[in-house]
């Protein structure tokens, strides 16, 4: 992998969303090239400041009252929801699942891409 | 046959929403701000993602899985269905239309920015890409969650944040550089 793919991955290297085996062949090429490890570190670094910026920003912060009033809604909302139970599974549906399933036992297994 | 399950009450609905979702009302509440730019949009907006968070979608929740990302999820559908119910299109405008302004080769971002200036250029970019970029950098989610909380394939989720990424960082590098001749000449 050369220097112009390992930038064009940089981004989902960051975030962590890489497959295994790239995000494998990107942290070599990172080990061996400067410059390329510079990119990411700088990346990584606005990634974590523009975190800080809006989270520490007064200005986008809720106001307290607002929180107690919130937390006031929900408890008095709490008291008006119906008691909910779990969904219920009907009888010959789980017997028919049952049986699909031992007809196909291929399909417990889930296949990745 | 069935599976019977015992009712809930209410104080223990309550005490578990509270325990899981009640730390994140400050994140969710900085998000609905940025999107919204207007505070009371922006508490109407977490009130009711919360509101339907306990009434009608906590039984889906699964405790110990991202109560943020569940929450996310549900404050931009409803997000949404405000948009379409005061007749605005869901989406403001289309980000395509600076992907040429997008530079192929980025230089570092300086790290003498302050946090205003990160945030100005921030709100710079089209608001589709910010969004990404907030749910992605800020927010934490993963590419999946992001498709899933607006409703959009993987794939412009990763195209969003490619372009939206570059532009900051363009926008970034433009600011900082009348700072930094000044620097040079000073």
């Amino acid at each position: 992998m050369e220097c112009p793919d390992v930038r064009q991955l940089a981004d989902t290297f960051v975030a962590g969303e890489l497959r295994t085996e790239t995000n494998h062949v990107v942290y070599h090429h990172l080990e061996r090239c400067l410059a390329c490890r510079a990119d990411v570190n700088s990346r990584r670094a606005l990634r974590a400041r523009l975190r800080s910026a809006l989270l520490n920003a007064q200005v986008l912060g809720p106001k307290p009252k607002f929180l107690i009033e919130l937390r006031t809604r929900l408890q008095a909302e709490a008291q008006q929801v119906p008691p909910r139970r779990a969904m219920r599974i009907p009888g010959w549906l789980a017997r028919a699942a049952a049986l699909v399933l031992d007809l196909f036992p291929a399909a417990r297994t889930r296949h990745r891409g | 046959m069935g599976r019977k399950a015992e009712p809930v009450d209410a104080d223990s609905v309550l005490a578990t929403f509270e325990a899981e979702a009640m730390p994140h009302a400050d994140r969710l509440f900085r998000l609905a701000l940025w999107l919204e730019r207007d505070r009371a949009e922006a508490e109407n907006l977490v009130r009711e993602t919360m509101m339907q968070g306990l009434q009608s979608s906590f039984h889906r929740y699964r405790p110990g899985t991202n109560c943020r990302a569940w929450l996310t999820a549900i404050l931009q559908h409803v997000r949404s269905n405000r948009r379409r119910g005061k007749g605005r299109s869901p989406i403001v405008e289309d980000p395509d239309d600076r992907i040429g302004q997008t530079a192929a080769f980025q230089p570092p971002v300086p790290q003498h920015l302050t946090d205003e200036e990160i945030l100005a250029a921030l709100s710079r970019i089209p608001a589709p890409l910010q969004e990404v970029i907030l749910l992605s950098d800020v927010e934490e989610l993963t590419y999946r969650e992001i498709a899933e909380a607006l409703m959009i394939p993987m794939g412009t989720v990763m195209s969003r944040l490619h372009q939206g990424r570059a532009l900051l960082r363009a926008d970034l590098c433009a600011v900082s550089a009348p700072a930094d001749r000044q620097r040079v000449g000073a």
